[in-house]
């Protein structure tokens, strides 16, 4: 039986009066590249946050690789914010200047080959980039790194299909058969579903549905056409 | 690098921060001949004051009191940038804990401020010495007292700057938090406690002013030290405090 990368238990969020988790119990094995899907509201960039210790559960425990969340266990994540953007006056370059001081693991070789793969110039400035570019930039910034987790909370969100193809592409390219935990969020399925090998569908704080994505597949179909049934 | 070496560069990082986002910043061009229009205004009123009669030698050093509200601006627009330009993701999941988060920042405002402080002392330094010599007759010894005195006044306003700097963070962290409701009481505090200091600052500081030399005096009581390493505690508790807020009370 695999190690469990993350194990949350009767985890509850709140904001206000809002449940954004409720109870909320999930267990994620290591090495798996995970999609964690659901609409808007479900709690996925809530469970993203906890696990990187940007917020605290009201109740239940989460562990990261064994050990509660906070930004000692940071080292070992590497984080995507939702609706992130990049400092403006940062070029390619200097952002991976940036990240070979800040972030543990990130590795300027690789991240220079996959700026060449997803079409990005080391003297681009963040502040001058598409939306697109800008994606790349900071999906660069969180796959070269070695840790045990990647954690993507919607990566593809506003960037059109060209710019999604190479992400997509390059992730694929870069993540395959490695023995990383990667959660992916978004709401793109038809697109990012050949990456996922393990699946977690949210709604309302809760998980309605998670498993192998081959299983699932093999059960109810395509990991789209479950969301469909699901969320109808 | 190891995780412990990273707070001088994020220091760095925080320092060369710019107010205003480089997705809509100024040209350089622009930037000059902004500062040339600036300068120019400034000299003509001070080459116009001279010989008129209207200088205000006296009051040049009250402008560095404004370096701890200068303090107190910077620490809250340096942390609220994070979250406007959509970066408080990346700065809140550095692997550093929230104490040194704030305290990088708390430190590149007091390098802000000190920077600032001697940009001001050289202004009004040359202005002052060039309306003395303007008027005429220009001494030396008082010009000498004129500069000191303005070190005494920078040095004074740096001092109060620690405090300031920290009650912005927490000001700004309690905003962003489920401790929001407490914010007008923050500011409350802030005022009462500004307010009680600078209605006992004569019994610490005694400022004198001879007209017939331009010649400016500042006398700074012993105990005056004992109230600014009050303050510099405070500080430390206000951002240790503002630590907590941001560790444990956050909402995102």
């Amino acid at each position: 039986m695999s190690k469990s990368a993350i194990v949350c238990q009767n985890v509850t969020k709140q904001y206000g009066v809002k449940r954004a988790l409720s109870e909320f119990t999930l267990e994620i094995p290591q090495g798996r590249v995970v999609g964690i899907l659901g609409p808007n509201g479900s709690g996925k960039s809530t469970l993203f946050r906890l696990i990187t210790g940007l917020t605290r559960a009201e109740q239940g425990s989460i562990h990261v690789l064994g050990k509660l969340p906070g930004w000692r266990t940071n080292c070992d994540i590497a984080y995507l914010p939702d609706r992130a953007r990049w400092y403006a006056n940062h070029t390619v370059e200097r952002a991976f200047r940036w990240a070979e001081q800040f972030l543990p693991g990130f590795d300027r070789a690789t991240a220079e080959r996959l700026a060449e793969q997803m079409h990005l110039e080391l003297d681009m400035r963040a502040g001058g980039m598409s939306r697109g570019q800008e994606a790349r930039l900071m999906l660069i910034l969180c796959i070269a790194r070695d840790v045990p987790i990647i954690i993507l909370d919607e990566p593809f969100a506003g960037i059109d299909a060209i710019s999604r193809e190479r992400i997509i592409a390059g992730l694929i390219d870069h993540m395959s058969g490695g023995d990383r935990t990667v959660l992916i969020s978004t709401h793109e399925i038809h697109e990012a579903e050949a990456l996922f090998d393990y699946a977690v569908f949210l709604d309302e704080g809760r998980v309605l549905l998670g498993g192998d994505a081959e299983q699932l597949r093999s059960q109810y179909g395509a990991i789209h056409s479950i969301q469909q049934t699901l969320y109808r | 690098m190891p995780v412990k070496h990273i707070f001088w560069p994020l220091v760095r990082q925080d320092f060369k921060w710019q107010h205003k986002s480089d997705r809509v910043r100024m040209s350089r061009p622009w930037r000059i001949a902004y500062a040339i229009a600036i300068t120019m205004v400034i000299v003509g009123l001070t080459t116009y004051g001279s010989l008129v009669g209207h200088t205000l030698i006296s009051a040049a050093w009250y402008i560095v009191l404004s370096l701890p509200w200068i303090a107190f601006g910077t620490s809250i627009a340096s942390v609220k940038h994070e979250w406007k330009n959509g970066t408080v993701g990346w700065w809140l999941s550095l692997p550093i804990s929230r104490l040194q988060l704030l305290t990088s920042k708390f430190v590149a405002a007091l390098f802000r401020v000190v920077l600032i402080g001697c940009g001001l002392y050289c202004v009004i330094g040359v202005l002052g010495l060039y309306t003395m010599a303007l008027q005429g007759p220009f001494h030396t010894d008082v010009a000498g007292q004129f500069l000191l005195t303005g070190v005494q006044w920078v040095m004074l306003a740096m001092a109060a700057a620690p405090f300031a700097s920290a009650f912005g963070m927490l000001f700004v962290i309690a905003r962003s938090s489920k401790v929001r409701p407490a914010v007008p009481l923050i500011w409350i505090i802030f005022v009462a406690i500004w307010w009680v200091a600078f209605s006992q600052i004569s019994r610490f500081i005694q400022t004198g002013y001879r007209r017939d030399t331009h010649a400016l005096y500042l006398n700074l009581s012993p105990n005056l030290v004992y109230l600014l390493l009050a303050s510099w505690i405070l500080a430390y508790l206000l951002i240790r405090v503002a630590a907590r807020v941001l560790d444990r009370h956050l909402t995102l």
